[in-house]
């Protein structure tokens, strides 16, 4: 050792690092991250692009009730809950649904229609969760189009302070 | 007395393992803790199985519209049994539209659009002052909406109206990943 063996600590380490100080700094950073932690939700993203031959000023084709897949979004306020109805029928289940849009859109494709899109005609009231329920399901079924029928909205966002 | 001493120096305490203990920690914090701030606002965004993963590089020139419910805890909060309850909330006034922290309305909203849309079209894709100014000239500029999922959707249908009045097309809906059933909170 430095000093020829068999000395203390203190003679081992002429300088010694007063660890204290970085003690509580580290011990202050701990806390506030453990107080400020949350984890990261892993985000995503789903894509539904809007429609740009349709809307204001440009010409629109007749609508072509055969050629889509129109689903139907209610809130339903006296059993709190949305209606999700396809084909004049209600769709409660998920799966159902998913099989139900699917054979519809696979009977589209045998009858030679092409980029049948999934149409989304959805309620103001409607919680966004169920609308992106749907988007789900039509992608788990590997439905390529999905599109939004919008009528022009009455709603109107109160503007926000100055 | 010499030997009392002796024994006292000897007996210390290794402080080593606890600072690289805390040391692990706190890179786990820090690693862990979410900076983000997604555009400010916390959403509680819906959840898909098939949502596509959200890349730093594709967020690169994209904008965010988020669309939250005004915070039931904190200084701001307001009162909301339905939101508190996790079930939809009807209150419109509740609900707030905006783009990196400042709230919005639809007149503003609109205006926000266009000039976002003209600026794109005229930086990014060197578009003349006629075309970038021009709604029915498209851009591809995207924007992500961030929607809180008990958000009614007539205020998604607004944004998209005047996004859409904008000549902006490329909409991107932000979702989670679903949670794993034994990390649900009851």
């Amino acid at each position: 050792m430095a000093g020829g063996g068999g000395g203390d600590a203190s003679n081992d380490n002429p300088l010694p690092l007063n660890v204290v100080p970085l003690i509580d700094v580290i011990f202050c950073l701990l806390l506030f991250f453990m107080c400020s932690f949350h984890f990261k939700l892993l985000e995503g993203k789903m894509e539904a692009w809007l429609p740009t031959d349709k809307g204001e000023g440009k010409p629109t084709a007749p609508p072509t009730a055969l050629g889509e897949i129109r689903i139907v979004l209610n809130w339903d306020p006296a059993q709190n809950r949305t209606v999700r109805k396809f084909s004049r029928s209600e769709y409660p289940d998920d799966a159902e649904l998913g099989q139900k849009m699917k054979e519809q859109f696979d009977a589209k494709e045998r009858n030679g229609e092409k980029d049948v899109p999934v149409i989304l005609e959805v309620t103001g009231q409607v919680p966004w969760d169920d609308v992106i329920r749907v988007m789900d399901i039509a992608r788990q079924k590997s439905l390529p189009k999905l599109e939004f029928s919008l009528a022009r909205s009455e709603f109107v966002i109160p503007e926000s302070g100055p | 007395m010499s030997q009392k001493a002796t024994t006292e120096d000897s007996v210390y305490m290794n402080v080593i393992p606890m600072v690289d203990i805390m040391f692990l920690l706190l890179l786990f914090f820090m690693l862990t803790a979410d900076f983000g701030h997604r555009e400010f606002e916390e959403v509680d965004l819906a959840s898909g199985a098939t949502i596509k993963e959200d890349k730093q590089e594709e967020a690169k020139g994209r904008l965010t519209i988020n669309i939250f419910h005004t915070p039931t805890k904190g200084p701001e909060a307001i009162t909301c049994a339905a939101f508190d309850a996790m079930t939809p909330c009807r209150e419109r006034a509740h609900w707030n539209v905006a783009i990196r922290g400042r709230k919005l309305g639809s007149k503003a909203l609109e205006q926000w659009a266009l000039d976002a849309a003209a600026d794109y079209k005229r930086t990014k894709e060197g578009k003349s002052e006629a075309d970038a100014k021009d709604r029915k000239v498209v851009t591809d500029l995207r924007v992500m909406v961030r929607a809180d999922k008990r958000a009614p959707f007539e205020f998604v249908q607004v944004v998209m109206e005047k996004l859409g009045n904008a000549g902006i097309y490329r909409l991107e809906y932000g979702a989670a990943e679903p949670v794993p059933t034994g990390l649900k909170k009851p």
